[in-house]
């Protein structure tokens, strides 16, 4: 039987899809949208609510398909574009 | 020394939808500060809504480092046994709210929500935290029996507020998500409590206080940071929004076009650009609606049913009394 590989969470270059806008690049820094490497054809998908946005490996959106649907992997972020900070650290009192 | 459960509960208004992922991690995050400060796992108790239950769990085991059983809400006679050993119960609400309870396919009125902790008869006190939109709904209640039962409400009747943020987990991951703030300040005064009123003790008052102080800051902290980003970047993506309207139309056109004439490598291609902008466009309106939502058009007020119970119930590690 083959065992599934189970959610990690990755960070990887901006650069390697040179074709997804930085728009969406810093949504998913933001945490607004996720987005998660694929096992099969795509290697990346952005998913919005529902709605799950597949990658080529440039960046460019292949398909649209729901997310229910989706077998996904590691959550990813850019390790070179800014992340939010931690609320949970800022001292008020 | 009495013990408490500890419950997360996350409803989802549509049946057999999972929830939303910042909602999952809201949850995930309090479950990880609550083992990380000591309570013990046997007394965390996890009820969510939702289709896909191995992903749901995967994202708890991301944020916690290990497994846990999750209850769907149809469970919760089963889970209501499970915690019997329980003498007093502390909630935390997750998820959206609604004008008329918690957003969940049966609304789960205040009326609704008061009665199953009444139901179980082994609870003598119970204190609710409640993150979602308009749970000022849930105050105002006629509490009757000899049952203490405490809501303390992120916001009254405006909708509750999230934030962006990177926040570190079990094995030091650090996941970004949009978290509500109001949750996060409940689990940083469970991690680490402090006793605002000077009485020498840790009590839910104290947690109020706290959380109202700690959502207050962190919202005013947004606002600032937000500020440049409101008068500089918005006018700014309106224009590409607008630039970006009339592309989708033109790629639509040409995607029918090529369509109609059965050009199956052009309608690809039109497609796969039709695809792109589309994803661009929710970029964008998500990223205005947000910043317009966050920094211009809400309060966030938070509030405590009955004062006199929040004072006289106390925190001690792992338990309340």
């Amino acid at each position: 039987m083959v065992q599934e590989k189970k959610m990690g969470i990755k960070e990887i270059q901006s650069g390697l899809l040179p074709k997804l806008s930085k728009d969406v690049k810093n949504s998913i820094n933001s945490g607004s949208f996720y987005m998660y490497e694929l096992a099969g054809k795509y290697p990346y998908a952005v998913v919005i609510d529902q709605k799950a946005y597949l990658l080529d490996k440039k960046g460019r959106v292949a398909k649209i398909v729901q997310n229910e649907d989706l077998q996904t992997e590691d959550l990813v972020y850019f390790s070179d574009l800014p992340r939010p900070k931690s609320l949970f650290d800022l001292a008020v009192i | 020394m009495k013990e408490t459960a500890w419950l997360f509960l996350l409803p989802v208004y549509n049946k057999g939808q999972n929830p939303e992922n910042r909602h999952v991690m809201d949850l995930a995050f309090g479950v990880y500060k609550l083992e990380s400060a000591g309570i013990s796992r046997d007394n965390i108790f996890i009820a969510i809504d939702g289709a896909d239950y191995e992903k749901i769990s995967e994202v708890i085991e991301q944020f916690t480092g290990s497994k846990h059983r999750i209850y769907s809400t149809d469970e919760i006679e089963t889970l209501r046994s499970d915690a019997t050993f329980c003498s007093n119960l502390v909630l935390f609400v997750f998820g959206h709210g609604h004008e008329l309870g918690l957003s969940s396919y049966k609304i789960i009125t205040p009326h609704v929500l008061l009665s199953e902790i009444q139901k179980s008869a082994n609870i003598e006190k119970a204190v609710i935290y409640l993150g979602p939109c308009f749970s000022g709904i849930f105050n105002y209640l006629e509490i009757s029996g000899q049952q203490k039962i405490i809501f303390v409400g992120s916001t009254k009747f405006y909708s509750s507020i999230a934030s962006r943020a990177t926040e570190q987990v079990a094995g030091g991951k650090k996941p970004s998500w949009i978290a509500n703030f109001f949750l996060l300040g409940v689990f940083k005064w469970f991690s680490s409590p402090v006793d605002i009123d000077g009485d020498g003790r840790y009590t839910i008052m104290d947690s109020y206080k706290f959380v109202s102080i700690y959502s207050n800051s962190v919202y005013a902290n947004i606002k600032k940071s937000d500020f440049p980003y409101l008068i500089q970047r918005i006018p700014m993506l309106h224009k590409k929004l607008v630039k970006l309207g009339k592309q989708y139309k033109r790629y639509r056109d040409g995607f029918e076009g090529c369509k109609a004439l059965g050009w199956n490598r052009c309608v690809k291609f039109y497609e796969k650009l039709l695809n792109d902008t589309d994803l661009q466009i929710r970029t964008i309106k998500r990223s205005i609606n947000e910043n317009l939502e966050i920094d211009l058009f809400n309060i966030q007020e938070s509030w405590v049913s009955d004062s006199t119970g929040a004072l006289s119930t106390m925190y001690v590690t792992g338990s309340i009394q």
